[in-house]
C-alpha cells in the first residue's frame, strides 16, 4: 500500500441523467503512487465517475479536488494540463497521424504544456513508444494498429502527458492474458518511475485486479459498495453477490 | 517559446520549399509565356484561395460554406481604405499596407463573430450555420444599402487619384498579380509554420478526434478560433488584391459568389486536405482541367454538333469525381500512401 500524500479526492459526488442516479454520493481518495482499481458490473457508474474526474461531465452535487485545488468547474483540457490523463475504453487514437505524432501531442499538451518544444516532444515520444514496446510501429498510422496496440498507444500518449493521476478505462479488456500482463507491467513500471497514481477501471478481468491493484473499490448502482485490499474485497460476500447474483450465496 | 524554437523554424523552412518552388515556376511562366499571363494569374488566385481555406478546413476538418464572405469583407475594407486615402490626398503607396491591414482586420473581426457562435457547433451543423453567414451578409449589404448596396462600389476613380492614370494601369495589372504572388509566398510560410508548431499538432488532433483532443489537454476552442481567424485574414487580403485592387469593382453578386467557396472545397479535397502542397496541386489540376475542357474539349464537341451552355462543366464534373474516388485523401495523400522513398516523402508536405 502506498502511503504518499493525497493527489485526488472525490467528495460526495452525485450525477443524475434524468431520473437515473448514475453516481450517488461517491467519495474517493487517491494517493501519490497508488495503484487503485475500480471494479463493478456494467452500469455501476465507473465510466461516469471517470468522466466527472476528467471533466467531461460536471457533477450535480459534490466536488473534485486535485492537489488541494477544487477543479469541479474546470474543462477537461485544463485538468489534463494540470496532470490528469486518461485512456478511453474504446481507444480514440488520432487515426491518420503516426504513432509518434499521437504520443508527441500528448507530450505537447500535457503537464509540460508550454514548457516543451516540438522537437523535445518528439524525442520524448520516441522514448515512451520504446518503453511500451511500440517502436516498430512508430511511423505507422495509428488507425491501422490492432486493438491491443491501440491500447498501448493510448497508454503511451497518456504517459507522455507526465500526469500525476493516470485514469485507465478498461485498458486490458479483450486482451490475451499475456498482452494484459505486458500492459500492466508497463503501467507498474511507469507508476514506480514517476510516482503516478493509477486508477484503472476493470469490469471483468479479476485476475489482473488481484495481481496488480493495491486497493480495490467496488461500485454498484452508483455507490461505493466495498473498498480495501484486493484479497479481502474480492472475497467479500457483498461483492460476490453483486457479480454472481443474490442466489449464488 | 514556440515562436522562436529553432527546430520549428527549420522545419517550417524545409516544408515550405517545394511549395515556394511551384510558385516560382508559376511566376516565371507568368512573365515568360506570352499571352498566357492571366491563365497563370487565375491558377495563382485559386491556389491562394485553396491555401487560405485549407488552414481552417483542411487542418480542422470543419467545412465553412460561408468562406467567400472573408474575401468579400476584405475587398470592401480595402475599397473603403482606398476611398478614404484618396479623399485625404495620401500618397498612393500607403494604400497597399493600410488597405491590406484593413482587409485582414475586417476579415478577422468577421471570423471572431462567426466563430464565437458557429464554432460551438460540430461537423455538419457548423457547415449549415455558415451557409447562412455568406448569403445573409450579402443580402444585408444589398438590403440595407451599405457601401453601394446591390450596385456595389466602383473604386477605379479613387485608385486613379492615388496612383495617377499610368500608375493605376501598372497597379491593376502587374503589381496586383505580383502582390498576390507575395501573399502566396507568405501563406506558404504561415501554413508551414503552423504545421511545424504546436498549433499544427493541436489542429490535427481536433480534426482526427475532437473529444480525444480535449481530454488530452488541447484547448480546442482557442485553436479552432485561431485557425479560423488566420484563414479568414488571408482570405480577406486575397479578396482585397483580387477584386478591389485588380478589378476596381466590388459588386455583392461577385464578391459574395458562393461558387468560390465550393471551388475552394474542391481544390482542397482534390489536392489533399491539411497538406501544404495539396491546395496548390489541387488548383493546378482544377484550373488545368477547366482550361482544357473549356478551350479544347468543348469546342471539339461543338464541332461535331453537340452544343450546350456550360458544356465544359459537364465534361469537368465526371473527371473531378474520378479523381476523388481514386484519391480520397487527395493527390498528396495518395502520393504519401504510395511512395515509400524517404527522400521523396520529405517533399510531400
Amino acid at each position: 500500500m502506498s502511503s504518499g500524500r493525497e493527489v485526488l479526492r472525490v467528495e460526495n459526488v452525485t450525477k443524475r441523467f434524468g431520473g437515473i442516479v448514475a453516481l450517488d454520493k461517491v467519495n474517493l481518495s487517491i494517493r501519490e503512487g497508488e495503484m487503485m482499481s475500480i471494479i463493478g458490473p456494467n452500469g455501476s457508474g465507473k465510466t461516469t465517475l471517470f468522466n466527472v474526474i476528467n471533466g467531461v461531465l460536471k457533477p450535480d452535487e459534490g466536488r473534485v479536488v486535485f492537489e488541494g485545488r477544487d477543479v469541479t468547474e474546470l474543462p477537461p483540457y485544463k485538468r489534463a494540463a494540470m496532470g490528469i490523463a486518461r485512456t478511453f475504453q474504446i481507444p480514440k487514437p488520432w487515426p491518420n497521424l503516426s504513432v509518434r505524432e499521437n504520443v508527441a501531442i500528448g507530450a505537447l499538451f500535457g503537464r509540460l504544456q508550454g514548457k516543451i518544444t516540438v522537437k523535445e516532444a518528439i524525442a520524448m515520444a520516441d522514448e515512451i513508444i520504446e518503453m511500451v514496446g511500440l517502436s516498430e510501429k512508430a511511423e505507422a498510422e495509428a488507425g491501422k494498429l490492432t486493438v491491443p496496440e491501440k491500447k498501448l498507444l493510448e497508454l503511451a500518449r497518456a504517459i507522455a502527458m507526465k500526469p500525476k493521476v493516470l485514469l485507465l478505462d478498461e485498458v486490458v479488456a479483450g486482451m490475451s492474458p499475456r498482452d494484459a500482463d505486458k500492459v500492466m507491467e508497463t503501467v507498474v513500471r511507469v507508476k514506480r518511475e514517476y510516482g503516478i497514481a493509477v486508477v484503472s477501471l476493470v469490469e471483468h478481468v479479476m485476475r489482473v485486479v488481484a495481481r496488480y491493484a493495491e486497493r480495490v473499490v467496488v461500485m454498484h448502482q452508483g455507490r461505493v459498495l466495498v473498498e480495501g485490499p484486493p484479497g479481502e474485497v474480492l472475497r467479500h460476500p457483498k461483492v460476490v453477490e453483486v457479480y454472481l447474483g443474490g442466489e449464488a450465496i | 517559446m514556440a515562436l522562436v524554437d529553432p527546430w520549428t523554424v527549420r522545419e517550417a523552412v524545409r516544408k515550405s520549399l517545394p511549395a515556394l518552388a511551384i510558385y516560382a515556376v508559376l511566376l516565371a511562366a507568368y512573365f515568360l509565356i506570352p499571352g498566357k499571363s492571366q491563365l497563370f494569374a487565375t491558377i495563382l488566385f485559386y491556389a491562394l484561395l485553396g491555401q487560405a481555406f485549407n488552414i481552417f478546413m483542411g487542418m480542422t476538418g470543419y467545412v465553412d460554406f460561408g468562406y467567400v464572405a472573408f474575401l468579400a469583407v476584405g475587398a470592401y475594407a480595402f475599397g473603403v481604405t482606398a476611398m478614404a486615402l484618396a479623399s485625404l490626398g495620401s500618397p498612393g503607396w500607403t494604400l497597399i499596407p493600410l488597405g491590406l491591414l484593413a482587409a485582414a482586420g475586417a476579415a478577422m473581426i468577421l471570423a471572431s463573430m462567426v466563430g464565437a457562435i458557429a464554432l460551438r457547433l460540430r461537423g455538419a451543423y457548423f457547415a449549415i450555420a455558415t451557409i447562412g453567414v455568406n448569403e445573409g451578409l450579402r443580402y444585408f449589404f444589398e438590403g440595407a444599402n451599405i457601401l453601394g448596396g446591390s450596385i456595389g462600389l466602383y473604386i477605379v476613380k479613387d485608385l486613379k487619384t492615388l496612383f495617377g492614370d499610368e500608375g493605376y494601369q501598372f497597379m491593376a495589372t502587374i503589381a496586383a498579380d505580383l502582390l498576390m504572388f507575395g501573399l502566396a509566398g507568405f501563406t506558404v510560410l504561415v501554413t508551414a509554420w503552423i504545421l511545424s508548431s504546436r498549433m499544427g499538432f493541436a489542429l490535427q488532433a481536433i480534426r482526427e478526434d475532437e473529444d480525444a483532443a480535449r481530454a488530452l489537454g488541447v484547448n480546442v476552442t482557442k485553436y479552432k478560433v485561431l485557425a479560423f481567424m488566420t484563414s479568414g485574414a488571408l482570405g480577406g487580403m486575397l479578396g482585397a488584391l483580387n477584386w478591389a485592387l485588380k478589378e476596381g469593382v466590388l459588386e455583392p453578386e461577385t464578391v459574395f459568389f458562393i461558387v468560390y467557396t465550393v471551388e475552394a472545397i474542391i481544390i482542397v479535397v482534390l489536392g489533399g486536405a491539411g497538406t501544404l502542397l495539396g491546395p496548390i496541386v489541387g488548383a493546378l489540376i482544377y484550373i488545368g482541367l477547366n482550361y482544357v475542357s473549356n478551350v479544347y474539349a468543348a469546342p471539339l464537341l461543338e464541332g461535331i454538333g453537340i452544343k450546350a451552355s456550360g458544356l465544359h462543366l459537364i465534361l469537368l464534373a465526371p473527371i473531378l469525381i474520378a479523381f476523388i474516388i481514386a484519391a480520397p485523401n487527395g493527390i498528396i495523400g495518395l502520393l504519401r500512401e504510395r511512395i515509400r522513398n524517404p527522400t521523396i516523402r520529405r517533399f510531400l508536405v
